[in-house]
């Protein structure tokens, strides 16, 4: 049954050993950091790889990471700083993405641009004048400080613009000769009909948050409110000694599962069927 | 119903236009709508690029005031054997981080978008190569790839030979840093293309079926139409991404970006200029450069896939 | 865990205090260090003490991630929110000097007459630091290598570490043949012996140190010139690549050095210093340190280079806080013991080398001996840009089998215009 076939239709067997096939393919090396988690540390850089560890260590690589850092700060600052990241995103890039789509304004095409061009600036330059900035307004070592400046992503923008496309012009025209506000409309039709793209960006915000390092190195020089991306390079690049591999993948297991379970949580949003509903309606 | 009817109520704009004082109306409506993201990006985005601008017309180690030099940056990084390298190492990563990426990621969504028992354990595993931080995917990666290694060991036999050096081959090095970039990007590109596929209602793919199409009719004449924002999207998306990427090469590559400047790209450049060479000029004259060409490339895009 | 000897502090700080005449107002200073999670404790230890013994001196000690301090510091400089004290390697020294952002030190704060005084009371490891007579730096830790051989592995190959170690180059080729295990396709499974070839540091540390064991020096650190076409350099980098490529004992292809000594995968490795001991019990290996070996035609009996780490001062920051700064400094580097003891960190003050808890182990001598013989890596600035050109070369050379004559050639004028520009 060939790839372009109809959603509904039950596939056969060997299409589904297919996926599952492509599935462990790419899973593969995810397995192989979270088995290095339980491995003893020459292990895990030996040229030789054992599918289960040959001298299994229990908890002993996530203990050795705890006692080296912080972990149980660098998990609060991060989930916080991925919180706040996401709903501001979310928000403002789907009232964005509404705006650019669906109306037209003077200046439309260069503000987008504008908007979507801050992502194509290497952030390694950005650094200095943006602490230059935050010290000006004496953000220097707070959670302001650092969350702000980064809380918004103009890929957010980017990404509701192409969704919003897709919502028929229609059910906004009826909504608004029924008589509905703009901000209504907003919320109760288009949101709603945004729910997949919507799950979607959330996740990835998420993750590109958890993963973001060069700001909240620069923003922040109390250990109090760093991250576990600046936290993690203590494992990987210590100083006068090897990468402790081990705790390294400890703690990238424990900052990898809750995204997994996010994006399981977030599966059940990325059905179709909302937006069938409402052109049929 | 036809099926010409059928593409042309999807994507059919509204006809009967309302009165003349809503629709002005209705403009502002659209620009309160922009105005936080905009007015975000005006307070934290401006000043920062600005400066950066600025800084690429001068002399800049970080350490001391910045002295103005005019263009000598640009003229210089034209001069300048590792920019040079730089372009040529970029355009090829570029390509090979987005073309494939492109047509994999949307093959393998289609996959994943058919209803079958167990597709979420499925599409869980195969998304989760998104998940870990770059430089943990380096250091698995690097472990697989070692000469008598785990992939060598899977590739070699088919060859003949125990020993592949994936890392530091200077072709190799490359095939094997645009896989890697490409593993991590495929199933997040997906998941994208999987949110726009769940925007296509399925009477209009079951219509079509009524009528006797095929399935690959209906992919390319019906499904396909619909996707074209999100197409653009993956690509722009892949493009931005792959001119500025330097992490794996960073992490991964002998000497950050061998073997003898094979994996350099323009991302890892600016890096070097700008915290270990000391030449903070040049790094912003090269990211101006980049930005450039980035700007250009995604506007090209965005136009070719603008909406009627 | 040996615990510090508060007499020791306590007179120290006493000295300091009764030397220096009281301030007015206190003083705050931004202290910046990486991170070394063995030295910690101890930073926090000394800071109590000094601030006792100074009331009029506040230490504001911050600590970075090791993998990111140079960067951070290097933005903190650039936004005016650099420190007053920072505590920084021989590597970037050049280049900071060279930007002036480093004080000479306050010989008199400190303590001292001149530059002797200077090295009498805080060791060679100054060296680092001078420049024209001018130390710009107090060493917190000087490290140089020695080689360690994996008792275990020399012992299956039949070979004895204590008798057997390679005293030249040449020597050590057969040691490293004899070493060398090899699966089917004659690929080595376990290394004798192999450069560190992960980073570009290390072709200043060891590839240059090489040259330098021939009588050449690459860069002219007062002049600012670079010589790589010379016949010195020529030949250790015939040697590398034939290690490489002609007799197959190595190359960059492999685990890096350190890390495939640790996984037991290799038998020998020259890039640990005495902090190594820890990395080597925690894997379980059973070790002998033997000195670097040199050229059986060598002229400089030396090993690899050294390297240290220095405090230095803000040359931009005000001129109270600069003295307090340095105030500080002297107290801080002169903690050789308690910096031995608790930290692994080996500086060269001299009253670490009567330590009992030194000299009970015997292969410290090794190091001692060796640094006495030591060279520092040219100070210069540029040197991060010059060491990935030498990487370049190198691997233009080994892997890519260009002509070593030309790719030295065209590396010496990449040099000359790097180092042009300042």
């Amino acid at each position: 049954m060939s790839v372009f076939g109809s959603p509904v239709r039950r596939s056969a067997a060997l299409s589904v050993v297919m996926t599952a096939v492509v599935a462990i393919v790419f899973f593969f090396p995810i397995y192989f950091m979270l088995v290095s988690a339980f491995k003893s540390e020459p292990e895990i850089i030996s040229q030789t790889f054992s599918f289960l560890p040959l001298d299994f260590q229990g908890l002993g690589q996530f203990q050795r990471a705890a006692e080296i850092a912080p972990l149980g700060t660098y998990l609060f600052n991060s989930s916080l700083v991925a919180a706040i990241n996401v709903g501001v995103t979310l928000l403002f890039s789907a009232l964005a993405g509404y705006g650019f789509a669906k109306f037209t304004f003077p200046g439309r095409t260069a503000l987008f641009l504008f908007v979507i061009s801050t992502m194509m600036i290497p952030t390694q330059i950005l650094v200095v004048p943006l602490f230059v900035e935050i010290k000006l307004l004496g953000w220097v070592n707070s959670y302001q400080g650092l969350i702000v400046p980064g809380m918004m992503n103009a890929f957010g923008v980017f990404m509701m613009r192409q969704y919003v496309y897709d919502i028929p012009d229609e059910i906004i025209e009826a909504a608004r000769a029924d008589g509905a506000g703009e901000i209504r409309i907003f919320f109760f039709i288009v949101l709603p009909l945004l729910t997949p793209a919507l799950a979607s960006l959330a996740i990835i915000i998420f993750i590109w948050s958890w993963g973001n390092f060069l700001w909240p190195l620069v923003a922040v020089t109390r250990e109090e409110l760093a991250v576990l991306a600046t936290g993690i390079t203590s494992y990987t690049q210590p100083y006068q000694r090897q990468p402790m591999w081990g705790a390294a993948m400890a703690v990238a297991t424990i900052a990898t599962l809750p995204l997994l379970v996010l994006f399981v949580f977030f599966q059940r949003y990325l059905v179709k069927g909302l937006t069938a509903a409402a052109v049929k309606g | 119903m036809a099926m010409n009817d059928v593409r042309q109520m999807a994507g059919r704009s509204v006809t009967d236009l309302p009165a003349p004082s809503l629709t002005r109306h209705r403009k502002w409506w659209g620009l309160l709508f922009v105005a936080p993201a905009v007015l975000f990006f005006a307070v934290f985005a401006i000043f920062p690029i600005g400066f950066g601008v600025y800084l690429s017309f001068t002399r800049y180690d970080l350490l001391t005031p910045p002295q103005w030099i005019g263009l000598g940056n640009y003229t210089g990084l034209f001069r300048d054997r590792a920019f040079l390298v730089a372009i040529g190492n970029t355009m090829l990563f570029v390509f090979g981080a987005t073309v494939p990426v492109w047509v994999l990621s949307l093959w393998l969504a289609l996959r994943f978008d058919r209803c079958f028992a167990s597709r979420n354990i499925w599409k869980s595993l195969f998304f989760s190569p998104v998940l870990p931080p770059l430089v943990v995917v380096a250091v698995i990666w690097k472990v697989l790839l070692h000469p008598n290694g785990l992939v060598t060991g899977l590739v070699g036999p088919i060859f003949g030979v125990t020993e592949i050096r994936w890392l530091t081959d200077p072709v190799l090095s490359r095939l094997v840093m645009i896989v890697v970039n490409d593993w991590t990007m495929i199933p997040f590109f997906s998941m994208i293309w999987l949110a726009g596929l769940a925007g296509v209602p399925d009477d209009l793919r079951r219509a079509g079926e009524l009528d006797g199409a095929s399935d690959k009719q209906i992919f390319f004449l019906i499904t396909l139409p619909l996707l074209k924002p999100t197409a653009v999207l993956v690509a722009a998306l892949s493009t931005i991404n792959a001119f500025q990427a330097f992490v794996l090469q960073y992490e991964m590559t002998p000497d950050r970006g061998g073997p003898a400047d094979a994996n350099l790209t323009l991302g890892l450049l600016i890096l070097k200029y700008g915290f270990q060479y000391f030449r903070m000029g040049e790094a912003a004259a090269a990211s101006v450069l980049l930005f450039a060409v980035i700007l250009l490339v995604t506007a090209a895009q965005l136009w070719l896939g603008r909406q009627k | 865990m040996i615990r510090i000897d508060l007499k020791r502090i306590c007179s120290v700080a006493v000295i300091a205090m009764l030397a220096t005449p009281a301030l007015g107002e206190p003083v705050t200073i931004a202290v910046w260090m990486h991170e070394h999670p063995p030295r910690l404790a101890l930073d926090e230890k000394l800071v109590a003490a000094f601030e006792q013994a100074n009331p009029d001196i506040n230490v504001d000690l911050t600590i970075f991630p090791n993998a990111q301090f140079e960067q951070r510091l290097q933005i903190g400089f650039a936004s005016g929110d650099g420190p007053d004290l920072f505590n920084s390697g021989s590597f970037n020294i050049g280049q900071y000097r060279h930007s002036r952002l480093l004080a000479p030190v306050d010989l008199k704060t400190v303590g001292v007459d001149d530059l002797n005084e200077l090295k009498a009371k805080f060791g060679i490891g100054i060296a680092g630091a001078e420049f024209d007579g001018v130390a710009y730096g107090l060493p917190t830790e000087v490290s140089n290598y020695a080689c360690v051989a994996n008792n275990a592995l020399w012992r299956t190959a039949g070979l004895n570490p204590a008798k057997d170690a390679p005293a030249t180059w040449e020597e050590m080729v057969e040691v490293a043949r004899k070493l060398t295990r090899r699966d089917d396709g004659n690929v080595p499974v376990v290394r004798g012996f192999d450069f560190n070839w992960s980073d570009p540091i290390f072709m200043w540390l060891t590839f240059n140190a090489m040259v330098n064991q021939l009588g050449g020096t690459v860069i002219d650190e007062a002049a600012l010139t670079a010589d790589f076409d010379s016949v010195q350099v020529r030949t250790v980098m015939d040697f590398w690549s034939a290690w490489a490529n002609d007799w197959a004992l190595g190359g960059p292809q492999y685990t890096a050095s350190r890390d495939a000594f640790l996984a037991g995968e290799l038998a020998t490795e020259c890039t640990f210093g005495s902090w190594g001991r820890d990395q080597f019990k925690a894997a379980g290996i059973d070790y002998t340190f033997f000195p670097v070996p040199r050229w059986r035609e060598g002229t400089v009996d030396t090993g690899f280079n050294a390297y240290a780490y220095y405090m230095m001062v803000n040359a931009n920051a005000p001129p109270e806080r600069q003295e307090a700064a340095w105030r500080f400094a002297a107290f801080y580097a002169s903690q050789g013991e308690a910096l031995f003891e608790e930290a692994g960190l080996f500086t060269t003050v001299p009253a670490v080398q009567e330590l009992e808890s030194y000299t009970s182990d015997g292969s410290n001598t090794i190091f001692t001996d060796e640094l006495d013989k030591a060279v520092f890596s040219p100070r210069v600035p540029g040197f991060n840009e010059l060491g990935d050109a030498l990487a370049r070369a190198r691997d233009r050379i080994v892997i890519n089998h260009e002509d070593a004559s030309a790719a030295l050639g065209e590396l010496e004028a990449e040099a000359s215009t790097i180092l042009g520009r300042f």
